[in-house]
């Protein structure tokens, strides 16, 4: 499959790389629903709305992040260009319209989403290239060899990142999530046991990631005197903070409550040693969910390559 | 897509980034507490992916209700968290019993009948919901208190039923 694969070439520091390793670093970050239909099979009256919006944000990871509707790619490139000031050089283009969000730390990346492989993307960094503003990674661009000629009916590509997961989140979702994360830190010191443990289990997929504050809840609500609290507390922390957890799960493992013992031989995902541990606790139920899981480890670990 | 819809997906999304992605489609756990009743679900975000078997366009699931013995039962269902359409409540009659090795849609068992949601081809129409619920049983609430273990499978799959990329976190755990 690889050599047919199109070829990017960083004219730059004249390298050669294909698309696919490139995808292999754009995967990461990027979620792709791409459909080109045929633009003569779309009349002009009957086109939905279009809009394109290129949003730049200091968030590392996502720093460039472009929501396309039903729009012509040659329009998606000048809104492009308009914005970062790249100059993006091209001749015959996929014909339809195009739709797409796609996220990521550099303009390459997104536009080699943009492209989704059906054209070949050429770069030119810049000479003084340590620069770190996104807009200026690349000096110029060129898209070559359409791979679209012609009248498409309609190719839909749906890629999935096979990591992390990044939509575009404008300001007002951000804004959101932002009070969203503040109020369940307010309610993580409630006096209301109940609600400190409501917050530390919301707190799992409704705090901000990286945010040391949310850490730090967590944190205290493994020491909280209510079991309920340190029971939904190791829960969150050990999905967030994975490996990092380790030394939490182990400590938890000897709390005196069995739904905290619980919780966290249910968060442990791959650390066999905690679970050789549990598998003798004093639970029947505990004793099970570990054994159960180690044999599921073993199960994978005998079909993995 | 309404403001608080917006907000929870991209909440959904960003816990993403928290969790490492399980490779596997078995997932072990346990929902409920000793101190609570029936009213306990856990959460799973599914994200289906092309991994060279075909587009996704459908996800099944079903669960097995693991040992020990309670009153209460464990069901699933899948939701669609653009659209809000879902699959019935698929409940495992039989608490405890010896559940085999199932395959994508095989009729097994020692499970619940699988359910199948279809996402559409839309963006994000590949993201779902996977609840699973302690369920409640016409018992004495003293019956149903206790952690019920269960273990949940999935699977992506093409609009022809082949496996294809399937990737979970959870995003809930009661």
């Amino acid at each position: 499959m690889l050599q047919f694969m199109p070829f990017v070439k960083l004219m730059h520091i004249n390298r050669i790389i294909t698309l696919s390793q490139w995808g292999s670093f754009v995967v990461l970050f990027v979620f792709i629903s791409f459909t080109y239909a045929a633009a003569a099979q779309v009349p002009e009256s009957a086109s939905p709305k279009v809009q394109t919006e290129l949003f730049l944000s200091a968030n590392k990871g996502v720093e460039m992040q472009l929501e396309v509707r039903q729009m012509p790619l040659a329009k998606v490139l000048e809104t492009i260009m308009s914005k970062t000031k790249v100059a993006i050089h091209y001749s015959v283009l996929p014909e339809g319209l195009v739709t797409a969000t796609c996220v990521g730390s550099t303009l390459k990346q997104v536009l080699e989403c943009l492209l989704d492989r059906k054209a070949d993307l050429i770069v030119r960094s810049h000479s003084n290239s340590g620069k770190q503003d996104n807009t200026e990674q690349i000096a110029e661009a060129w898209i070559l060899g359409s791979k679209m000629g012609g009248a498409v009916a309609k190719v839909e590509c749906p890629v999935i990142s096979q990591g992390s997961l990044t939509f575009k989140q404008n300001e007002e979702d951000k804004a959101a999530m932002t009070a969203q994360t503040e109020q369940l830190l307010k309610a993580a010191q409630s006096k209301n046991p109940a609600e400190r443990a409501e917050a530390m289990n919301s707190l799992l997929s409704g705090g901000r990631k990286g945010d040391p504050a949310v850490k730090a809840a967590l944190e205290q609500g493994l020491s909280d005197q209510d079991e309920r609290v340190r029971a939904q507390a190791i829960s969150s922390f050990s999905r967030r903070e994975g490996s990092g957890a380790a030394a939490a799960l182990q400590q938890a493992l000897h709390d005196a409550s069995v739904n905290v013992r619980l919780m966290a031989v249910d968060g442990i995902t791959d650390d066999t040693a905690l679970l050789q541990q549990a598998i003798n606790d004093s639970d029947e139920t505990i004793r099970v969910l570990a054994a159960t899981k180690l044999e599921a480890l073993t199960q994978t670990n005998k079909t993995a390559p | 897509m309404k403001k608080s819809q917006k907000i929870i997906t991209a909440s959904l999304l960003i816990a993403a980034g928290y969790a490492g992605v399980v490779s596997a489609h078995n997932q072990t756990g346990s929902v409920g507490t000793a101190a609570s009743g029936a009213a306990a679900t856990d959460v799973y975000q599914v994200t289906c992916s092309n991994d060279g078997s075909g587009a996704p366009a459908q996800l099944f699931a079903q669960v097995a209700d693991l040992a020990p013995v309670l009153a209460t039962l464990v069901s699933v269902q899948i939701v669609h968290p653009l659209d809000g359409a879902s699959t019935v409540l698929s409940e495992d009659p039989v608490d405890g019993d010896t559940a085999t090795v199932s395959t994508t849609g095989a009729s097994t068992t020692g499970w619940s009948p699988g359910v199948t949601l279809k996402g559409g081809a839309a963006a994000n129409a590949q993201i779902y919901l996977i609840n699973v619920n302690k369920q409640y049983t016409a018992s004495t609430v003293a019956a149903q208190k206790g952690p019920e273990l269960y273990n949940l499978q999935l699977h992506c799959q093409t609009a022809t039923g082949v496996h294809t990329g399937t990737n979970w976190i959870q995003t809930q755990n009661q």
